[in-house]
């Protein structure tokens, strides 16, 4: 078994030589011919380089925000020697659309950009994706038991006390957005819980309520299992303001994509032809320490020179890795929380009726299944929807039961036309499919100072992508796309190394 | 929510009752609003301390108070300690694979499981939703449920057991996910009895067995 492991290199060596002098005539070719005749030249019959043939630059795994931005700028750069592979049946990660008819969609992933958002506010501008404004104007009706109160809030999102946001914002400041490991009082912070944090301060009731929601959507759980640390680096990242953060107006919630987030993947994949596979899963990968890396997939084994893994570190633990990964990646991607609750509901109308009642479609539920609604209609509001974060377990999974308990919120909160939905859709990534598992990572107490500091640095040949290891705005969609302009420099700069060492 | 607390306080000091009317509908609103969220944190903490409780992350899933209305998701409410100790040490250590679990429980204390185990313990079950529950009129789930003496470990009337969970009125597709991960070896029980039941079990018997369970009414008596 070692003797036959120890042959590898050897073999890989040879070959990642020849791919040396073909990939250098290949890149010439392109620069001359244009795209179009280099993929020509690529799928043809007359295969230079029939040895080494099916050792691709460039593996990619995932089909994301993250992957497939790499994927962008791999072909912009003009390497056109990789593959994305795609677990599911369609691309778009933790985006995905759903189809109301004519046109409309609803999204049941990640949806909204904000300020200082600019990596994926410049990628929908060349993908020519419109973007429009979260609508919120209106009062939010917040429902107790039987009890109903409305009222409008100044950004339209969640909000705390003054105070409090003040000395958050404050701490935030020396706590590096993408290293929070490194802050000068980090094993402090990372020793305490947002929660125990918030009770020395004394919060009010309603600050509680807030904070509940807030965390839960923006963090993926409630205080008392999040980390000081960790929610004042993601306060960091968002220009030291939890207005911002947590905000609508002037917010990360600021503004939505035409057509859906989804179609930015969408577009991006149109591009990529046959160098996309679909229904691919990556179940191991073997010898990520040697030149050349096999992917062993349900579709076979692809061999790569570079990997780039854009998935949530949750996810990474799932492939086997042979040999091992090296302890601190291992003991990271192991203890990575994948628990975030993320099942969104769609309920379609006629029209967006709340409006006209000087609502703005948010229901926050203190106890019960919503978490939080919205308006959730398109640019026109030639249609009226409600879209809802709901707790996973506290809605039954019987659509029709589901929709109807909803349907009597709404009716309570925003009046009686809510009780007859023209369409319902329900989607908890949790259970629709193994190939998210989360959607934020609500990070605990001593993770980060403990585990922090293998989130990034490569492994062999295994780069490390995903919105997860954005340096600005990770866990946000725009930290997608800067993750996979990363990852697709650093692929680009190992190819170059490599090729200098061996060639 | 802000001129919500507000009000409270105003109406609090003017004796709220007779002013309701006069302030106006919202304000009057605003302070219903204010007393139901009272009488809901005083419930709260009573039942399980000062707010955050580490059991609201608990809670997304489970249910409130332990109590899930989604048949995917198990209920732990009434689940005996010891049981719910085990498998929080289970998933910590990779014995139970569960990828959301695994990370969450490996996160926790002893202090802190042991915290949980006791919270979910005190917490009294309910019967499902009927019209969530798939209530089977097929008479397979309880034959199987007889001849494979489920009752010797989960109690008579499948209310757990120190040992073992409470079936009764637990998540329909969450005991046909664990039958069929018992059955293929993927969660393993110590005692390996689980998974020498289960081996013997037909899709077609799990599955009405899930559903024979899923619709009985949890004893009122918490496991013991």
């Amino acid at each position: 078994m070692k003797t036959e492991k120890d042959k590898q290199p050897l073999r890989a060596r040879r070959r990642l030589l020849l791919q040396a002098l073909g990939g250098g005539a290949l890149v010439g070719g392109l620069a001359l011919t244009g795209s179009a005749n280099a993929k020509a030249a690529l799928s043809g019959s007359t295969r230079p380089r029939q040895a080494d043939s099916d050792v691709l630059d460039v593996a990619i795994i995932g089909a994301g925000l993250s992957g497939l931005t790499s994927a962008r700028d791999l072909q912009r750069a003009g390497c056109e020697s990789f593959v994305v592979l795609e677990a599911r049946e369609r691309v778009g990660g933790r985006t995905y659309n759903h189809e109301l008819g004519n046109g409309v969609v609803s999204e049941a992933g990640g949806q909204w950009i904000g300020p200082g958002q600019t990596a994926i506010a410049d990628l929908a501008r060349q993908l020519e994706v419109g973007t429009f404004d979260q609508y919120y104007q209106g009062k939010t009706v917040y429902l107790a038991g039987d009890a109903r109160y409305a009222e409008a809030s100044a950004s339209g999102g969640a909000s705390v006390s003054h105070d409090i946001a003040r000395k958050l914002n404050e701490m935030a400041r020396s706590v590096p957005g993408e290293a929070p490991w490194t802050a000068p009082n980090a094993a402090e912070l990372d020793n305490i819980t947002l929660g125990e944090w918030l009770n020395q301060q004394g919060v009010t009731t309603e600050d509680k309520i807030g904070l509940n929601m807030s965390t839960t959507l923006t963090f993926g759980a409630p205080p008392a299992s999040l980390s000081l640390l960790h929610y004042l680096s993601i306060i960091n990242t968002s220009d030291c303001s939890l207005e911002q953060l947590e905000g609508i107006k002037d917010g990360a919630q600021e503004t939505r994509f035409v057509g859906g987030s989804q179609i930015l993947c969408t577009k991006m994949a149109e591009h990529l032809g046959g160098k996309l596979k679909l229904s691919c899963p990556v179940r191991e990968i073997v010898g990520w320490d040697q030149d050349v890396v096999e992917l062993h997939t349900d579709q076979g084994i692809i061999r790569a020179r570079q990997i780039i893994a854009a998935l949530n570190p949750a996810l990474c633990n799932q492939i086997r890795f042979t040999p091992a990964l090296p302890s601190g990646r291992a003991g990271l991607q192991d203890r990575w929380p994948a628990h975030a609750p993320m099942r969104k509901t769609v309920h379609v109308y006629a029209r967006p009726f709340w409006r006209d009642q000087g609502m703005n479609g948010q229901v926050v539920q203190t106890q019960g299944p919503i978490i939080w609604s919205y308006d959730n209609s398109p640019p026109d509001g030639s249609v009226g929807i409600i879209s809802a974060f709901i707790k996973p377990g506290q809605l039954s999974h019987n659509p029709a039961e589901a929709e109807r308990v909803l349907s009597d919120l709404y009716a309570r909160a925003l009046g009686e036309e809510a009780r007859h939905p023209t369409q319902f859709h329900d989607h908890d990534w949790g259970k629709v499919d193994p190939w998210s598992l989360t959607c934020i990572h609500p990070i605990p107490p001593g993770f980060w100072t403990q585990w922090g500091e293998f989130l990034r640095p490569a492994a062999g040949r295994l780069i490390w992508s995903g919105t997860e290891t954005a340096d600005i705005w990770p866990g946000a969609m725009d930290g997608a796309v800067r993750s996979g302009h990363r990852a697709a420099f650093q692929a680009l700069q190992a190819l170059t190394e490599n090729r200098r060492t061996t060639g | 929510m802000r001129r919500a607390i507000v009000v409270t306080a105003i109406l609090a000091m003017f004796g709220a009752v007779a002013l309701g009317a006069l302030i106006g509908p919202d304000l009057w609103a605003g302070y219903q609003f204010m007393k139901v969220v009272d009488q809901q944190t005083t419930a709260y903490e009573a039942n399980g301390g000062a707010w955050p409780q580490l059991q609201d992350t608990c809670a997304l899933c489970h249910g409130q108070n332990g109590q899930a209305a989604n048949a995917h998701y198990p209920s732990l409410a009434g689940l005996s300690a010891s049981y719910i100790e085990n498998q929080l040490h289970a998933f910590a250590e990779g014995r139970r694979p569960n990828p959301q679990m695994q990370p969450l429980a490996k996160s926790l204390s002893d202090e802190q499981i042991r915290m949980l185990a006791a919270y979910y313990e005190r917490q009294s079950p309910a019967a499902n939703d009927p019209l969530s529950a798939n209530a089977s009129l097929d008479p397979l789930g309880q034959t199987v449920v007889e001849t494979r003496g489920c009752a010797t470990c989960h109690g008579g009337q499948f209310q757990g057991s120190p040992m073992a969970p409470r079936l009764a009125g637990q998540g329909e597709y969450y005991l046909v996910d664990q039958l069929q991960a018992f059955k293929a070896s993927v969660r393993q029980d110590p005692t390996q009895a689980m998974n020498g039941i289960a081996s013997t079990l037909s899709e077609a018997e799990i599955q009405a067995a899930a559903s024979y369970l899923a619709s009985l009414t949890p004893a009122d008596s918490p496991a013991q």
